[in-house]
């Protein structure tokens, strides 16, 4: 790492903020990440399915949630770090068409290290994950 | 069908995957949305398609565990890198159960997985931990 990398720059109350999380999760979102991911569980693919099971529609997948969550920080870090861990719990579903939204925060920083948790609420206001973060570490 | 317990400790294995660019700007698409960025390394939940998808149906399919599929939740994820992963590399992704319980009727499973590099060091991890819900 450089003496100028992000994670130089971005101690706790200084520099850029992460950005905010705004993306909605669509049918046809989930659709492409079923088919790029492999993951073609029914719950997320067919309303009928899902009904049957309890769920009022379609949900995203959590790890789609989780990614759509990551990939903002991930672009911000630039090419001077990656990511190292990245975790969560699932604790609500996002239904399909529903805005995902959060602000992320800069919990730990230093010229070696920095930690990030991620916020995702669906289109109910409720966490969607919780206990989520993201370590970065320079390349 | 009925959880098996005992099923803790069972391993599967899965042969050699390609950390493949094509597949991951598929997988950008629909995680990103916008064709604006290209990152020089795969996402880090891109694993969930080299290191987890492998192995998920192994297990999901396996009548000696005897999982509720339709029941079946996505409680927990955490992955980790003990080095940045490279695109076009090869990593061989093996699983093991190490959690299996019942509780309150509640099945509780918890897969690991490793995904060895080529120099035969472990270099990507997963933990899922997957919920099953009593049938009403």
């Amino acid at each position: 790492m450089t003496a100028t990398g992000r994670l130089d720059r971005l101690p706790p109350g200084e520099g850029m903020d992460p950005p905010e999380l705004s993306i909605t999760l669509s049918q046809e979102r989930i659709d492409s990440y079923a088919e790029a991911s492999g993951d073609h569980n029914p719950i997320h693919l067919d309303r009928d399915f899902a009904r049957a099971v309890g769920l009022p529609s379609t949900i995203a997948h959590g790890l789609l949630t989780l990614a759509a969550a990551a990939a903002p920080l991930e672009r911000w870090s630039g090419e001077v770090a990656y990511v190292s861990r990245v975790s969560c719990r699932f604790s609500a579903p996002v239904p399909s068409g529903d805005l995902v939204s959060g602000q992320p925060q800069v919990r730990e920083a230093d010229p070696g290290r920095m930690v990030l948790v991620l916020e995702a609420r669906n289109g109910s206001g409720e966490l969607a994950l919780t206990k989520a973060e993201m370590e970065l570490l320079p390349l | 069908m009925a959880f098996n317990p005992e099923c803790l400790g069972r391993s599967y294995g899965a042969g050699p995957q390609i950390v493949d660019r094509e597949r991951h700007r598929a997988y950008l698409r629909a995680v990103w949305g916008g064709s604006d960025w290209e990152p020089s390394g795969p996402l880090a939940t891109f694993a969930s398609v080299y290191l987890l998808w492998p192995i998920v149906p192994l297990l999901f399919s396996d009548p000696d565990v005897g999982l509720d599929l339709p029941r079946l939740l996505h409680g927990e994820q955490d992955f980790w890198f003990d080095r940045p992963i490279r695109f076009s590399e090869r990593l061989t992704p093996r699983g093991e159960i190490t959690r299996a319980e019942e509780r309150r009727g509640m099945v509780f499973l918890e897969l690991t997985c490793t995904g060895r590099g080529e120099d035969g060091h472990d270099a990507a991890h997963s933990r899922s931990l997957f919920l099953v819900r009593s049938a009403p």
